[in-house]
């Protein structure tokens, strides 16, 4: 008998004991096919959405820069989310180590700054603790109304000033807040002599000082400053309009206690 | 599409027919000529073989049951390449091991390569044997030996052990050589 005999014998026999022992076959249907196909075509959106949604979360749509002497940015996203707390100097940055700001609606995140022991003392230092508030952002009104409407804000006597995203981005490449940088463009306004590191080491009253004192000498008769300042980046409202409009607001402010 | 209306097609020698078997019984002739060959390329060329064999011999046949026609023919034509590509040592395949299996059931000793077995003589008999196996026993020895699955694919499909698997195929070819012994076959 030769070896393969059996073997081969062995495809006579009954069709119904081959059949009886077939194998389960995966059987490759074109409704098996498209299945995997929508299945696979679905992870790809969803992998692709998920990144893209990361994306979108991750990229900055507005900016609220907290200066008093301490400079706190918060970088928002288009949900209003924190996404970035960059404080610009050593008081800011005690205070952000001890404040988990991120991810937080931006109300939440302002109103956990404005609460914080060490931040209020700057703000209520003899009546020198200006707090500036300046906002970049398409849609800057209501997050201002957002943040009016923080249970600690009407403690505090904030100017609110909107920057453009022209100036936000000289600030960032000069590692400065976007506030302090509005300013210190508005001083140097007046004196063209003034760095942007003499306006990093001076408080925002200070700053306001400056700015007040180069406005109120120089406010007779000098109309073309008015003129420059109107093409500011900083005033489109209180401030924004001119020096002497921020002065006037925030003598207002003061005066009243509560903004 | 039934089998009887694939066999039409055949006998109007319609191309449609290629189409509708390849459909239909593409993947259980896939693995039977894979089972064999370990070779994916290999086993397609085989199933062209089989679907240009089933066009060639429909008619004048008439298979009963088209499933185990087309998969004979597939055996076949896999087991065909594999004498090809062993005569070339390309090895690689899983028929050799069963053979060797198989081949306890025959004294070695005793093998005679000259003499002719007579399938026809043999088919019956193992026809036989089969049909005195309890069925899963059945069904292990013809996923091994007809349809040439491994030893863990085929315990893996019946939910069981390998060694038990194992077992059961030592039974059955130590019943079939029993049977063959009676039969007055040289084992």
């Amino acid at each position: 008998m030769k070896r393969e005999t059996i073997l081969m014998t062995l495809n006579d026999v009954s069709d119904a004991y081959i059949l009886e022992a077939a194998p389960k076959t995966k059987v490759r249907s074109f409704r098996g096919k498209l299945t995997r196909a929508v299945a696979a075509a679905a992870c790809l959106c969803l992998v692709l959405s998920g990144a893209y949604g990361a994306t979108v979360y991750a990229h900055p749509a507005s900016y609220i820069s907290l200066d008093v002497n301490p400079s706190i940015e918060l970088s928002l996203n288009r949900w209003s989310r924190v996404i970035g707390v960059t404080a610009y100097n050593e008081e800011a940055k005690a205070i952000c180590d001890r404040l988990d700001l991120k991810h937080k609606f931006y109300t939440d995140a302002v109103e956990k700054v404005l609460c914080d022991e060490e931040f209020r003392t700057y703000c209520t230092q003899d009546g020198k603790g200006d707090l500036t508030i300046t906002i970049v952002s398409d849609d800057s009104l209501q997050l201002r109304e957002g943040i009016e409407e923080c249970e600690t804000y009407s403690e505090h006597a904030a100017d609110f000033h909107y920057a453009d995203w022209e100036t936000a981005q000289l600030a960032h490449e000069n590692e400065c807040s976007i506030g302090k940088y509005a300013a210190y463009e508005e001083l140097k306004k007046y004196d063209a002599e003034v760095s942007l590191e003499d306006c990093n080491e001076m408080t925002m009253h200070e700053l306001h000082e400056e700015i007040d004192r180069h406005h109120n000498g120089s406010h007779d008769g000098e109309n073309e400053l008015h003129d420059s300042a109107e093409e500011s980046h900083i005033p489109e409202t209180e401030h924004a309009s001119s020096a002497g409009q921020h002065s006037e607001t925030k003598e207002e402010t003061t005066h009243h206690g509560h903004h | 599409m039934e089998d009887s209306k694939i066999l039409d097609l055949f006998f109007a020698r319609s191309e449609e027919a290629i189409t509708q078997i390849k459909a239909k019984y593409g993947n259980y002739c896939r693995v039977i000529a894979e089972n064999i060959l370990q070779n994916h390329e290999d086993a397609k060329e085989c199933l062209n073989d089989t679907w240009l064999s089933a066009w060639n011999t429909i008619p004048p046949k008439h298979p009963q049951v088209l499933a185990t026609y087309v998969g004979k023919l597939a055996r076949n034509h896999a087991l065909d390449r594999y004498r090809r590509d062993t005569a070339k040592k390309r090895g690689g395949s899983r028929v050799e091991p069963v053979i060797e299996e198989l081949e306890d059931c025959i004294a070695s000793s005793r093998l005679l390569e000259e003499e002719v077995v007579d399938r026809n003589t043999l088919a019956p008999i193992l026809d036989r044997f089969l049909g005195d196996l309890p069925r899963n026993a059945r069904v292990l020895f013809l996923q091994r030996y007809w349809y040439l699955m491994s030893v863990k694919e085929i315990a893996r499909q019946n939910n069981m052990g390998q060694s038990a698997v194992k077992m059961s195929l030592l039974r059955s070819r130590e019943a079939l050589k029993q049977v063959l012994r009676k039969e007055g076959f040289e084992v």
